[in-house]
């Protein structure tokens, strides 16, 4: 089983939440204790229900009933322990002689306020058991860990000699070390020689102090473990762990003999690694390190490493060798089939690397890292001190199509950076990245410094070293390498593939298969109408559709009419975008002249696509240059009727006004075809893949989808938004080395206002004011239409139902609203939790 | 030294750099258009320059226009021709564009050639007056937007990246569906922090450095223009106190034309008066996303959003509001005290046909203002009368003969005023004949305002005799009764 299988089962199987219902509250323990006080707690009830808690009633209560005096120390959140109520000027019980002195400091702390009239005492006292019981959380938890570890072991060990003729046991005098005793829960040895040590790890959360833990505490240890031969069993489990990123699970298995989950070692787990350590030949511990050493050392300098090389038996060199290729997953090793020799695998990139790390030659380093990365040299040019490519890229996210690569002997300094940013911008445009390739090594100081001054740079310019060619050139995968360099160095703002404004390209384009099925399949009859509000992927569908057309045969001719609002203007686009000769002075009946001139094109069927059409509709309607009320569209009609074209036409409330209005027949000729939200795996693979792409990670994905989902409902651009805030949330992280994106990340995003108010007016779109008031009315309590009207005219909104159920059927466009035939249920169901954000519904 | 007439130059270290400006120059070299929505005088075009110049240093393209500049031009190819050859000139490209209709036709031939990105800074970008022109000419700036992802990569609208900054109702500026702001990443000017007051402070080198800043910032916030009035009074005075209480008592008097230009823009609206009138009534109302007067009130500068209400931004000018009668119908104004008061917008005044007469009218309310001010009530009042008489001197010489008859049988006296030119009538008279040609029932042209203007006579100001400062509630009175004429009499 290789590495990653093992993480991937680890991760199956670990816990979400360590803590059981009682380790939060000890409820058993709070009822024992209010039974216990009872008798207390109705007495102070009888002296607060006597009335204001005035010196005297408070002097003449605590006198007949001392012990209540223990509960007001409670409720005034003291514990009643003694030192600490006493440094506070308290005594920790009732001393008659003082009595009147302690009501005074009572009422002078405020008890009169706590304990004011109708104050129910055992509702409180329940509070402050409550409160004391918070204190004991931490420890309660963590006994209960230790003690169900325990048990784990102990039961482990018990199997595994069942198995084993030499047999284990709890003993941890055979390890010199104190300080590596001391790291460790328990020692198991055979005899004094120690064999494995157990340590474990239990994270809540993850963070940066717990990601150094799995990345480099662990390792270390299982590190200076080895050098007495012993094995390292940890114990890992929780959330924490859960959101840990591929990077740091690398880590922590490539570092650290057995990790083992709960699960996993109540499962035999941990009584397999038992087994097998103690069953495994294996070189003296002592030599093991050592040798690994040895290795290390030869492979730092050679391209490989003789079994015959190391100081011991053939046999145990071969081990060795073996055991250290198994722990160095990341790297490119081979080890010979006899096992004699562990060599490079890409000895000649390793070879090509340390030449340049020693003498360095610009070209040499460009050819090396575009032959690692498998992509061709487009073109090259020498400056006097540099030396410039263009280069094929990778072909994965975030790289464009080409990368800017310069080389140079200086080291990468701002102004170098400010060069390259520019040349990148001059020679390939349209990629946010560029390479700088030098001798010099970037320290983790230089990377921050430069990291922040990317975003003032026309592009990201990565600095890779000889040294980091090098680490390239021994990875298994040399473009992890480089992608560990681009997320480490970038201003992620820049490299986010998320679109906020624009039509999305082909790599950001999910879902919509349905409705350009249905757009495709009626275009062989009839036209069609894209009817959906603004931003919601009208025109992305529409690119996609054009070459969908294209590869069926059709003849598709699209023209963006946003800037159209006449005929004329209409015809001006046309002999742009289509070079077509159309009358000057153009009329809706010389459209079938375009169409004749747009057939003698090709062989298919012309299909004409009219992007953002209202303007053109709404002037069609109401000017004065015809008498003959909506030509265009009539003259469309005719020619979709003869079969000479189709059309496809896209717009917002206008184009949908017309198709819903019965007086309007001639329109009868479109189909519609509504456009909402995106369905649920769709908003998700929209989200997450482009987030993947970047090399982010995702650990607990399904949760971070189902939160995405709730707080978007699958509106495109509100998706997109997310994403692009989250790429921001991770920009602003100093650490770079696990860049992972969690639900708790979505939570945070999107519990802002400025989120809110997005969602808000994205949904809403153009909504009129009696839309919003409505949708507003639906948020608030859902109903039916009766229902609605009625409460519009309690809030003194005058509405008929025929306003209403227009008003409805937009909002349903608008994909706020799910249904308007019976009860109308909202389908942006974060509509309530937006408006919440902005307090009591603007309508009232 | 501080800078209050135009940007702040770009070597000046008495700037102070705001938070937005990082984000700005982060947008646009990720290859995103922007908004830069802010209120005027706070700091858009001195960010804008800085921008400038850091795109330079990194080697960013980028030229800026300023349409305050656009000259008088005649069609709409003469605006499109001035728009590019300005950016060509900034790019140093020798081209002469000649009239043309189409935007990115034009810019096509005014930017260098390459393939590297182009940056093109619009400062006002609502100065542009016809409404059909604006229209297009945004219109096809956004198709730039929507067509950059459809087209060659050496084509133009793939390398263009716009930055629009101005002071402007996006929704009202350019029609919904041709408006390239859609696709901008929208960033808002920041105010100041009271850390960088007391840098400012600092270095203009005035004592008691912490306190003053608290003071100013008490007072009008982090609004930089005001700020930097301030220092600039106090910088080198004796004493600092006073002084300062000295220039924020003119500022909270209105006159300044800071405040009057912004109380202008609110008094053209009265979406907007009512909105600010109820924050000054209760405090606090909540915010309403997608709510376009609110945000008006937020791009003006007047208001901000503090949790998740609408709130003044600063005390000025919730001061401001609270004694001036045009926002709020019960001023905290007491006896004796002056009342804010704000000239009638010009656009009141639109529908007078005489040019000379609409002139007379919004000088002599204006005038009034003034005279209010200045602590001149009688004259004030007078100016008010004056307005109105020229209102509805105007008003009857628009109508047609038969009509004036009219007016002219309601006359109360003057035998020897013309039968047919109602321009040497009294103002008893015009208002009556006016109120007969209106044959409006309701229309109430207002006695008080013409007694009131009489009270620049002597001998009629010692009839129950009043001292001038006693006069603040009628100059308010006046002030309303004139805009209810103006909105009424059409």
């Amino acid at each position: 089983m290789d590495s990653q299988d093992r993480i991937e089962q680890f991760t199956a199987t670990l816990s979400g939440n360590l803590l059981a219902a009682d380790d939060f509250i000890d409820w058993d323990a709070v009822s024992q204790n209010l039974r216990l006080r009872a008798k207390e707690a109705r007495e102070l009830q009888e002296i607060v229900d006597s009335g204001p808690l005035t010196r005297e009633r408070l002097f003449s209560g605590l006198s007949q009933h001392p012990r209540c005096y223990t509960i007001m120390l409670d409720l005034l959140a003291f514990s009643s322990s003694g030192t600490q109520v006493e440094k506070w000027g308290l005594p920790s019980e009732v001393e008659p002689s003082r009595l009147d002195w302690l009501v005074g400091q009572l009422l002078y702390i405020g008890i009169d306020k706590m304990l004011a009239p109708g104050t129910n005492v055992g509702a409180s006292l329940q509070v402050a058991e409550v409160y004391k019981d918070a204190n004991r959380r931490r420890f309660r938890g963590g006994k209960k860990l230790d003690e169900r570890v325990r048990l784990l072991v102990r039961n482990a060990v018990s199997q595994a000699n069942e198995h084993l003729e030499e047999k284990l046991s709890f003993d941890g005098s055979g390890l010199s070390d104190a300080g590596l005793r001391r790291a460790l829960s328990y020692v198991i040895s055979v005899g004094k020689r120690p064999l494995l040590g157990f340590a474990t790890v239990f994270q809540n959360q993850s963070g940066g102090r717990q990601l150094r833990d799995l990345a480099y505490t662990y390792p270390n240890l299982q590190q200076r473990l080895s050098e007495h031969g012993i094995a390292l069993v940890l114990i890992a489990d929780g959330q924490g762990l859960k959101e840990a990123s591929d990077r740091t699970l690398g880590l922590l298995f490539e570092g650290v003999r057995y990790p083992i989950n709960l699960t996993q070692a109540a499962d035999g787990g941990l009584r397999d690694a038992l087994i097998e350590v103690a069953t495994a030949e294996r070189p003296e511990a002592a030599d093991q390190a050592a040798l690994n050493r040895l290795i290390e050392d030869r492979l730092r300098l050679a391209l490989s490493v003789e079994a015959e090389a190391l100081p011991v038996g053939p046999n145990r060199a071969r081990l060795a060798l073996s055991a250290y290729a198994d722990a160095r997953r990341r790297a490119f090793l081979v080890l010979s089939p006899t096992g004699e020799r562990l060599s490079w695998g890409n000895a000649s990139w390793v070879e090509a690397a340390r030449r340049l790390k020693v003498q360095f030659n610009p070209k040499a380093a460009l050819d090396l890292f575009a032959e690692m990365l498998g992509c061709e040299v487009l073109s090259e040019s020498a400056l006097p001190t540099e030396l410039c490519a263009e280069m094929v890229a990778p072909p994965v996210a975030p790289f464009g199509e080409t990368l800017h690569i310069t080389v140079s002997r200086q080291p990468l300094d701002e102004a170098q950076a400010r060069e390259v940013g520019r040349r990148s911008s001059e020679m390939t445009p349209y990629s946010n990245l560029a390479i700088y390739l030098t001798p010099h090594p970037i320290s983790d100081s230089q990377i921050t410094q430069h990291r922040k001054a990317q975003s003032m740079l026309a592009a990201n310019v990565i600095g890779i070293s000889a040294s980091a060619l090098e680490q390239m050139a021994t990875n298994r995968e040399p473009l992890n390498r480089l992608m560990d360099a681009i997320l480490t160095q970038s201003d992620l703002t820049k490299v986010s593939p998320f679109i906020l404004s624009n039509p999305t390209t082909d790599r950001m384009f999910y879902g919509r298969e349905a409705e350009a099925a249905t757009v495709q399949r009626t275009l062989a009859t009839n036209s069609v109408a894209i009817l959906g509000s603004r931003r919601i992927g009208k025109t992305s569908l529409i690119r996609r559709l054009r070459e969908n057309l294209r590869i069926s045969n059709f003849q598709p001719f699209f023209a963006d009419c946003q800037t159209v609002k006449t005929w004329h203007d209409f015809a001006e686009l046309a002999r742009k975008s289509w070079q077509v000769s159309l009358p000057q002075d153009f009329r809706p009946l010389h459209l079938s002249l375009l169409i004749e001139e747009l057939q003698g094109r090709g062989e298919g069927p012309v299909v004409v696509i009219l992007d953002e059409i209202d303007q053109l509709i709404e002037w069609d309607q109401n000017h004065s240059d015809d008498t003959v009320p909506e030509a265009f569209f009539r003259s469309c009609r005719s020619i979709s009727q003869a079969g000479a074209a189709q059309f496809v036409f896209s717009g917002e409330r206008r184009i949908a006004n017309r198709l819903w209005d019965a007086q309007s027949p001639h329109w009868n000729f479109c189909r519609p075809v509504q456009l909402t939200q995106l369905g649920r795996t769709d908003a998700a693979s929209l989200l997450i893949d482009p987030l993947r792409s970047m090399g982010v990670k995702l650990p607990d994905q399904a949760s971070a989808a189902e939160l995405a989902w709730e707080r978007t409902s699958g509106h495109p651009q509100i998706v997109q938004y997310l994403g692009d805030r989250l790429v921001r949330l991770l920009n602003a992280r100093e650490d770079r080395r696990d860049l992972a994106v969690s639900s708790n990340d979505i939570a945070e995003v999107t519990s802002t206002t400025e989120y809110a108010q997005h969602y808000l007016t994205t949904y809403w779109g153009q909504a009129t004011k009696f839309e919003k008031a409505v949708s507003e009315i639906v948020a608030a309590s859902e109903g039916t239409p009766v229902e609605v009207l009625g409460r519009l005219r309690e809030l003194g909104i005058e509405a008929d139902s025929e306003a209403l159920l227009s008003a409805l059927r937009m909002l349903q466009l608008y994909g706020i609203i799910a249904d308007v035939d019976e009860k109308i249920a909202l389908r942006a169901t974060w509509f309530p939790d937006a408006l919440a954000h902005f307090g009591s519904l603007s309508v009232q | 030294m501080t800078h209050l007439h135009g940007p702040v130059p770009v070597d000046d270290d008495f700037y102070s750099e705001r938070p937005f400006e990082g984000d700005l120059i982060g947008n646009v070299q990720a290859g995103r258009w922007v908004l830069l929505l802010g209120p005027r005088q706070h700091g858009k075009t001195s960010a804008l320059i800085r921008l400038k110049r850091k795109l330079l240093d990194v080697g960013t393209r980028v030229a800026s226009v300023d349409l305050q500049t656009l000259p008088p031009v005649t069609t709409y190819g003469e605006l499109v021709a001035w728009f590019a050859n300005r950016v060509a000139a900034e790019f140093g490209v020798s081209a002469s564009i000649e009239a043309v209709d189409d935007v990115c036709e034009a810019l096509a031939v005014a930017v260098p050639d390459g393939k590297a990105p182009i940056v093109i800074l619009v400062d006002e970008a609502s100065n542009i007056g016809n409404e059909d022109w604006r229209n297009s000419f945004y219109g096809q700036i956004r198709w730039i937007a929507t067509a950059s992802g459809d087209v060659p990569d050496d084509h133009v609208a793939k390398r263009l990246r716009f930055v629009f900054s101005g002071t402007f109702r996006v929704e009202k500026l350019v029609a919904e569906a041709n408006s390239p702001f859609n696709t901008c990443e929208v960033l808002d000017t920041t105010d100041l922090s009271e850390a960088d007051i007391l840098t400012l402070v600092e270095k203009a080198e005035i004592a008691n450095s912490e306190s003053v800043a608290e003071h100013i910032f008490s007072q009008v916030g982090g609004q930089p223009f005001l700020v930097q009035r301030l220092i600039d009074d106090v910088s080198g005075a004796e004493d600092i106190e006073t002084t300062l209480q000295g220039s924020l008592d003119q500022l909270r008097s209105g006159r300044p034309e800071h405040v009057r230009h912004l109380f202008r823009k609110i008094l053209a609206e009265e979406a907007l008066v009512r909105i600010v009138g109820q924050v000054v009534q209760e405090g606090s109302i909540p915010f309403a996303p997608g709510d376009d007067d609110q945000n008006y009130l937020i791009v003006l500068g007047v208001m901000k959003i503090e949790a998740h209400r609408l709130i003044f931004r600063n005390a000025l000018y919730r001061h401001v509001a609270s004694v001036s009668p045009q926002i709020t119908l019960a001023p905290q104004v007491s006896g004796g005290a002056i009342s804010v008061l704000f000239s009638i917008p010009s656009a009141a005044f639109a529908g007078m046909a005489n040019v000379e007469l609409r002139e007379i009218a919004f000088s002599a309310q204006a005038g009034a203002v003034g005279s209010h001010h200045g602590g001149g009530n009688r004259l004030a009042l007078a100016g008010y009368g004056t307005a109105l008489e020229a209102f509805i001197l105007d008003f009857l010489l628009a109508k047609s003969p038969a009509e004036i008859a009219t007016a002219h049988a309601a006359r109360i006296h003057g035998t020897n005023q013309s039968a047919t030119d109602p321009s040497n009538w009294s103002l008893a008279n015009l208002m009556r004949g006016a109120r007969a040609v209106a044959q409006q029932n309701n229309l109430d042209i207002p006695e008080n305002l013409r007694e009131w203007r009489n009270l620049v006579h002597p001998k009629l100001a010692l009839n129950n005799y009043k001292t001038d400062d006693q006069f603040v509630p009628e100059v308010v009175a006046a002030s309303a009764l004139l805009a209810m004429v103006l909105r009424d009499l059409v």
